[in-house]
């Protein structure tokens, strides 16, 4: 499914993570222990559609606890990561950051949300206070961006195995292996699209936002919903391309249109006196 | 006329004789809510058919020539009366359509509101097959051949929504007695629910054009008692 | 100068909108044979469970299958559009509007001969071991994934939108800028108005299904992923092209269908056609406007997103005013009329009831909600075929009985006739009522077996035997033309007594350049004045 990039991506943020590792020197081991990428591979046609229950319950910073019910009626965008970070870091977040600070037309809060949620079982309420210490968010994205935990480690087990989400803990490496991706969430929680912290750009980031709406736009909203049409999603790139025939049909009915008033406007000369 | 008419009514005979049962709890019922539309839909159908049909038959018959050069004596309208039998026909049938509209809408957001109680089942088309694939991975299929496999089987009393993919070309999850019916793409995930109110053996057809085998891609769906549904789950996962 | 005498070389090098049209004619009833027997076909091996026609559970849908493609294709594409803009059209339009001959006349017959060839090369498709059985519709993935050979469906609707949209710019400067000297737009033939439409939509809306196709042909032979989801394409947006052309197409079959019935009850009623304008500009251009934006009631079920599904079905269910517009004027042109009984005026009034059938039971079909189960049910097979096949083909059959004197100079047998007639119209109630029946209980279409619903074997078993019917029907209406245009009784100028252009000006059958003398018309002229009060 991947294009070679993805995969080459994969390897890339996961050397990302080791590297500062393998650089201290501290837990050096033989490289033909890496890790297959592979694995981590999601199938997303088989988790598309996929709805996550909005009775689920979790934490967020202030130990107050919440459900992915107030995550309703807008697009989600579902982060797993881990807030311990002593040298390495999740850098999923801190991609996301970037790219959504980058991102004007669609407004974060209103017209989707962010939830960052744990799947390491050893974070706390504490862990997680810190870790959005550190990410430091700007006040924009403060506004519709949530971090939370799941305290039951066997619903966040069926949570991430759900969505086709794995992970594991490498005791060698001390560290979590984990895909960096993106799940985009419709207004009534299911899963709707998959994009990835390296293969991914903004400009793909908003339209699976828009994507996400799944046609349930506001009449205000009637330009993004063009754009989203404008574009469809490439299962082989992995990425949004333009929606080609779209493009191509709209020019052969403009050719109608003119076909239609330039014969008429041409031919005037046969008019009968 | 009568005979059209009276073939009408037939279809209603027919229609009230497969009709679904209406909901005890409090859970919406589109099979039912469809029913009771469609009636009332075919009462407009019969009543605008009959006054047209009649007064064309009238007019057929009573306005024949009697001589050769007779000629037809029809109104000139005056600008006032060209423009009142323009507008109010047209505001009636406006009327009539903002009507139905609003009745179709009504029934549309039942179609789509899927209740959260929902059993999900996932269903992936394949040339020419259904595949039903429960949330405790069970899964279920049926063999046209050898009418072997138990197809979909739902609980009576729990709403079924289905997320439903093709993995080949464009089919349609059709379920004529729950009256739904949506198609199935690849690369796109589209929704259907139903409420099962009473034990019932029904099919499922495919019902968007898929093939040599299009008439054969059908499978039962059965909506059992509780109890025996559970003992089904419990057969399917000893035998998985 | 009869059609007998002529030689081969004047038929086949005329450049003379009378002949081109006969030749439409002869096209599109050839079509029509072909594709009908193909509906017999059907009928027969639906009439009675499991495999009756076609080989066995496994393969046997194939062969069906390329049965429903070219009854399909060849009755919409090549039968009843060209039937009606090709032949009607051609050969009435200048005659109507008092024209010499069209404005292009040797495009016309570039048109004529495009369109021949699009025959030839769908009923090629029919000879070729891998016969295209992807429906008239064509959809993707399974137009792109089957083995069979989706190129002459492609070429064929080629052929065919170059030849309409050739014809579309010839009638419509024709009919702007070549009527006869005093021919105001309001004294217009109201056949003249709904073919003008029907160039309008046909030259707008054709290059959209052409580019469609075309995508299909790079998708399936060049390697193109216009349609595939799993490379970036849109698995929707052929359906969404193709009925963006192909619903207005039903508004090009029938509103010269309408056109073709107020001019043969307005000639045989001896009335003036009731409340012309509003029947005009409100019912055939409010047609027309309303045409592009109605298409998404074809994919009510295929997972396009609710805004527009329910957005359409208020624009869908807001066609029946125009429509409405149309009857009200047609039924109020019976209104206190001298109606003369021929075969001709018994097909027209037969389409009054056919009308009402076909369009009503579009109105469940236009509520999304309703649709949800009638769709892709006989029930849609009926209603479209109430207005397409039976409404539409009526018209035309009752046009080519009322202008018979017209182009062959001779009487058609109306005894003949009129048993045709009633053979065909017990014929096809007996074949469609069955349908909606079974529709409503769920019987799916483009099926060719049923093991599932075995209760459905008798409505099955009655469609057969009316389709027998229509079979004799048919065979008895296409004799009689051919009979009756050979050794039929000489026709007077004018039979019926008409007041519209093409009967009172010309001769039957008119000769090259159609007027003895210029026509010029006065003020008050108008091609339904009958009550001279």
């Amino acid at each position: 499914m991947y294009r070679p990039n993805t995969i080459i991506g994969i390897i890339l943020i996961l050397l990302g993570i080791t590297l500062p590792v393998v650089v201290e020197g501290r837990y050096f081991r033989n490289p033909d222990s890496d890790i297959d990428p592979n694995i981590f591979k999601i199938d997303d046609k088989k988790f598309m559609g996929v709805k996550i229950s909005p009775d689920l319950e979790m934490l967020d910073v202030d130990g107050k606890a919440f459900t992915f019910r107030d995550f309703q009626g807008e697009p989600t965008i579902l982060v797993f990561s881990y807030y311990t970070c002593d040298g390495s870091c999740s850098a999923v977040n801190s991609v996301l950051k970037e790219m959504l600070e980058d991102i004007e037309r669609t407004e974060i809060g209103k017209d989707y949300r962010v939830l960052t949620l744990s799947f390491d079982k050893e974070d706390t309420v504490d862990t997680m206070a810190n870790f959005q210490q550190e990410l430091a968010l700007s006040e924009k994205l403060k506004k519709g961006w949530k971090l939370g935990l799941i305290k039951d480690p066997e619903v966040m087990e069926a949570l991430t195995k759900s969505v086709g989400f794995k992970y594991f803990w490498s005791a060698q490496d001390q560290t979590f292996f984990h895909p960096n991706v993106y799940i985009f969430l419709s207004p009534e929680g299911r899963v709707v699209r998959y994009l990835y912290a390296l293969t991914n750009d903004q400009t793909d980031m908003e339209l699976a936002i828009l994507d996400a709406h799944q046609g349930k736009f506001r009449p205000s909203q009637v330009i993004e919903l063009a754009v989203s049409i404008c574009y469809s999603y490439n299962y082989k790139e992995g990425r949004y391309t333009y929606n080609i025939p779209l493009f191509v049909g709209a020019g052969s009915f403009i050719l109608g249109v003119s076909i239609l008033v330039g014969s008429l406007v041409y031919f005037r000369k046969f008019r009968k006196s | 006329m009568k005979g059209r008419l009276s073939a009408l009514t037939g279809i209603a005979i027919a229609l009230m004789a497969t009709g679904a049962v209406a909901s005890e709890g409090g859970l919406p019922n589109p099979a039912a809510d469809w029913d009771v539309l469609w009636n009332k839909v075919l009462w407009d159908l019969v009543v605008i058919g009959a006054i047209f049909g009649i007064a064309a038959l009238i007019m057929l018959f009573k306005y024949r020539a009697t001589s050769p050069d007779q000629v037809g004596r029809g109104p000139k309208l005056s600008r006032a009366q060209a423009l009142a039998w323009a507008l109010i026909p047209a505001t009636i049938f406006m009327a009539d359509d903002f009507f139905m509209a609003a009745k179709g809408w009504t029934l549309w957001n039942t179609y789509r509101t899927v209740p959260e109680n929902a059993m999900e089942v996932k269903v992936t088309g394949s040339m020419w097959n259904w595949e039903f694939e429960y949330e405790n991975g069970i899964i279920s299929t049926y063999d046209v051949d050898s009418k072997e496999g138990s197809g979909l089987v739902v609980p009576v009393g729990t709403p079924v929504v289905l997320r439903m993919e093709s993995i080949d070309v464009i089919h349609s999850f059709g379920m004529a007695t729950y009256r739904v019916k949506e198609d199935v793409m690849p690369g796109r995930i589209t929704y259907i629910w139903f409420n099962p109110v009473e034990a019932k053996e029904s099919w499922v057809t495919c019902v968007e054009f898929c093939g040599t085998r299009h008439s054969y891609m059908y499978a039962p769906v059965k909506a059992v008692p509780p109890a025996q549904y559970e003992a089904w789950v419990k057969k399917m996962e000893s035998e998985a | 100068m009869s059609a007998a005498q002529s030689s081969w070389k004047e038929w086949v090098f005329t450049t003379d909108h009378k002949r081109i049209g006969v030749m439409y004619l002869v096209g599109s009833l050839a079509a029509f044979a072909v594709a009908g027997t193909m509906a017999l076909l059907i009928r027969i091996e639906q009439s009675q469970l499991g495999p009756n026609l076609v080989g066995d559970a496994f393969t046997g849908g194939d062969t069906y299958n390329t049965w429903l493609y070219f009854h399909g294709a060849a009755m919409i594409l090549a039968f009843l559009i060209p039937g009606l803009t090709g032949y009607f059209a051609n050969y009435f339009i200048p005659l109507m509007i008092g024209a010499n001959d069209v404005a292009f006349p040797r495009i016309n017959a570039f048109s004529v001969w495009l369109f021949f060839v699009a025959i030839v090369l769908a009923l090629a498709g029919f000879v070729i071991p891998d016969t295209p059985d992807i429906m008239w519709t064509g959809y993707p993935p399974y137009s792109v994934m089957t083995s069979a050979n989706t190129s002459f469906y492609v070429f064929t609707v080629h052929l065919l939108g170059f030849s309409s949209i050739l014809g579309a710019v010839n009638f419509l400067v024709t009919v702007v800028y070549m009527r006869a000297p005093g021919m105001g737009w309001n004294q217009l033939n109201v056949f003249v108005w709904t073919t003008v439409a029907a160039f309008v939509i046909q030259l707008i809306f054709i290059p959209v299904l052409a580019a469609a196709v075309t995508m299909l042909l790079f998708d399936k032979y060049l390697g193109t992923h216009f349609f595939d989801p799993a490379a970036g394409g849109d698995v929707l947006l052929y359906q969404n092209l193709f009925w963006f052309y192909s619903h207005p197409a039903v508004y090009v079959i029938f509103l010269p269908a309408m056109g073709v019935l107020f001019e043969v009850i307005a000639g045989m009623a001896k009335n003036r056609i009731f409340n012309y304008k509003a029947c005009v500009y409100g019912g055939v251009w409010g047609i027309t406007l309303l045409a592009g934006e109605v298409w998404v009631h074809h994919l009510y079920v295929a997972g396009m997103p609710d805004w527009i599904r329910v957005g359409q079905m208020v624009s869908t269910l807001l066609i029946s005013v125009p429509v409405g517009l149309m009857v009200m004027s047609m039924w109020g042109t019976l209104y206190r009329g001298a109606i003369t009984y021929n075969t001709a005026m018994l097909y027209a009034g037969s389409c009054l009831f056919l009308v009402l059938i076909g369009g009503l039971t579009g109105i469940p079909l236009a509520m999304t909600s309703m649709t949800v189960h009638l769709s892709e049910t006989a029930f849609v097979h009926a209603h479209f075929h109430y207005v397409m096949a039976i409404f539409a083909t009526f018209a035309i059959f009752s046009g080519v009985y009322y202008w018979f004197p017209k182009i062959s100079g001779r009487m058609p047998n109306e005894k003949m006739g009129k048993l045709g007639f009633l053979i065909n119209f017990v014929g096809v109630n007996v074949t469609f009522w069955p349908l909606f029946i079974i529709g409503i209980q769920g019987m799916p279409r483009r099926y060719w077996d049923y093991q599932m619903f075995p209760q459905f074997e008798g409505y099955h078993q009655i469609a057969f035997y009316g389709a027998v019917i229509v079979a004799v029907g048919m065979a008895i209406t296409i004799l009689n033309w051919l009979f009756s245009a050979i050794g039929g009784e000489k026709a007077p100028e004018n039979p019926w007594n008409s007041a519209s252009l093409e009967w009172t000006h010309c001769p039957s059958p008119p000769g090259p350049g159609n007027f003895p003398k210029d026509v010029e018309l006065t003020a008050d002229w108008t091609p339904y004045n009958y009550d001279k009060r």
